[in-house]
């Protein structure tokens, strides 16, 4: 490994000046194993400004991460969705500081073994971070609900059940508008029909709808052909025949619905 | 026994520095000027040719693009992952064609020979955007790392033509559209786009809230009239795409804040605000590149 001046010296132009900068290399130490040095003291790497680094980082470890080879930080995302969903808890039950400190204590706890679960033991291209981020919320949500059913009083807790179903409707009700407006672009729907594909995909909702990218080509071949078809007439049948077969996806890293964006901010203690 | 080591050790780092110095002065150079000609002389980056793949200009230029109306991405391969290639863009643009026609004959029921019209119009866009795009793509094989910067801006109007839908307002398929129709096909078509556009627009921001949900959780009734306001203050805009999610954020935040606080209580409001203001530089340059606004009821 080169030190700064001899890196410098072999840039260098000029003889004179080469032999000055080797010179100064080996008073002040040529060939000295920064390698060594640093496997030694990892610390002494991180201090040390050097481009060339030989020892990485102490890595940050992520639970889960030693199973999915995903960019994805399991441990962050996860601790976002908590934290979104306590929120959620606490915008609808109006929590006491000791429920929010004993809810928080018991879903850290809970959401260790729910990260490990959520993460797919064999990476696959398609455990891709929508994927992942699909399978975190829906274990961390599952952890809250049940650390929930000890926290709260039967009153907090029948309200909290009640909000979540409204919620989650609501969740199914935004993949399902994205689907069919996506439909409507390619084989043009008329008003019932758009009104009647809303229903009919409602009430055959796939989780696994979530992780399709609606924002860019939408997959719509991962929609239920029948109920698709229930709907449309003879001529948009054939239509829609032929858009699948022709069907073109984006080039562009598609964006999945439940990853766009993400604004999960911390619950602060002192919040009222 | 260590200082005589220590001793020893700056005796020896003399004897071959000071030969060295010596060398240095007999050469005539100077450290100082050595570093002043490098700095002083422009440094020439050799015209090394750049080896690109086949389907990079096509990645330039159709990436990350979205046609008007939300059809069908623009950039685009076949699902089957067939190669980027030409010929599969073409084939996606004329999926984008047929859709649009589907569209009209589920609307306004062209006649034979209007179709036929509209669809060599449509067919003459898309030659149009591929001929004009053949010099560049020539270009762009031949250049090197100089003239890659060159490239990037010259490709940015047709980038903008895509992502704007090249069947748009200044094409030919819209020339001949506007020509064609009987102002009876006309008003029918203007109304079922307005419906088809008021559905996509609505779906939008449904999407939009659940994402801002992520940060302000609401209870359901909150839900609802937020989602009511924003639908009844805001209109949908002239064209969908890549700015979606931006376009809604950006007339919400014109939206009389008072309203705002009618619905969401201190904090969630604080919080909304936020990320209304987060959004508006991105959201402002997102519209203005592609000049989305709102679409206009004519």
């Amino acid at each position: 490994m080169k030190t700064p001046i001899l890196r410098f010296a072999s840039k260098s132009s000029g003889y004179g000046a080469k032999c000055i900068l080797i010179a100064l290399g080996i008073f002040f130490g040529v060939g000295r194993d920064n390698d060594a040095d640093d496997k030694a003291d990892p610390e002494k790497a991180i201090r040390r400004p050097s481009v060339n680094r030989a020892v990485p980082l102490p890595a940050q470890k992520a639970i889960g991460t030693s199973r999915v080879s995903s960019s994805i930080d399991l441990r962050r995302t996860s601790q976002q969705l908590l934290n979104s969903e306590l929120a959620f808890v606490h915008q609808i039950c109006r929590l006491t500081g000791e429920q929010k400190s004993n809810i928080r204590a018991k879903c850290q706890a809970a959401l260790l073994i729910s990260v490990q679960n959520a993460a797919p033991s064999t990476p696959t291209p398609r455990s891709t971070s929508q994927t992942i981020h699909q399978n975190l919320r829906r274990s961390v949500r599952s952890a809250v609900a049940e650390v929930l059913q000890e926290a709260l009083s039967s009153d907090q807790l029948a309200h909290f059940q009640d909000e979540a179903v409204k919620r989650r409707n609501y969740e199914k009700t935004v993949i399902v508008r994205a689907l069919v407006a996506s439909v409507d672009a390619n084989i043009s729907l008329n008003r019932e029909q758009r009104n009647q594909l809303t229903s009919e995909l409602f009430d055959n909702y796939d989780d696994g709808w979530e992780s399709l990218p609606v924002m860019g080509r939408i997959t719509i071949s991962g929609l239920p052909r029948n109920v698709i078809e229930s709907v449309l007439t003879e001529r948009q049948k054939s239509d829609w025949n032929e858009s699948q077969a022709s069907q073109t996806r984006s080039v562009a890293e598609p964006i999945p619905l439940t990853d766009f964006r993400f604004f999960g901010e911390p619950w602060k203690e002192n919040e009222p | 026994m260590t200082y005589h080591a220590n001793k020893g050790r700056t005796l020896v780092r003399l004897i071959v520095l000071v030969p060295l110095l010596l060398a240095s002065a007999v050469s005539g150079q100077d450290l100082l000027d050595d570093v002043k000609v490098d700095a002083s002389r422009p440094r020439v980056i050799p015209a090394t040719p750049l080896m690109v793949r086949s389907d990079t200009f096509d990645r330039l230029v159709f990436g990350a693009t979205y046609s008007n109306g939300a059809v069908p991405v623009a950039a685009a391969s076949s699902a089957a992952g067939n190669p980027l290639t030409p010929t599969n863009l073409r084939a996606t643009f004329r999926a984008q064609l047929k859709a649009r026609l589907r569209q009209l004959e589920a609307s306004c029921h062209p006649t034979p020979d209007q179709r036929g019209k509209l669809e060599l119009a449509g067919t003459g866009d898309i030659d149009r955007l591929f001929n004009d795009l053949e010099p560049l793509r020539e270009k762009f094989k031949q250049s090197n790392v100089n003239e890659l910067n060159e490239l990037v801006i010259a490709v940015k109007p047709y980038q903008k033509r895509i992502r704007t839908g090249i069947f748009g307002p200044d094409s030919m398929f819209a020339k001949v559209l506007r020509s064609s129709l009987t102002s009876e096909q006309n008003s029918l078509l203007k109304q079922s786009d307005r419906e088809r556009r008021e559905f996509k627009y609505e779906s939008n921001v449904y999407w939009v809230v659940s994402k801002i949900e992520e940060a302000v959780p609401m209870k359901d009734e909150q839900r609802q009239q937020l989602i009511k306001l924003m639908l009844k203050e805001t209109r949908p805009p002239n064209m969908f795409g890549t700015a979606d999610y931006y376009y809604v954020l950006l007339h919400t935040s014109s939206i009389d804040h008072k309203k705002f606080a009618a619905i969401l209580d201190a904090q969630q409001l604080e919080r909304f605000q936020q990320i209304l203001r987060d959004s508006q530089a991105a959201a402002q340059s997102m519209c203005q590149r592609d000049g989305i606004e709102p679409a206009s009821d004519e």
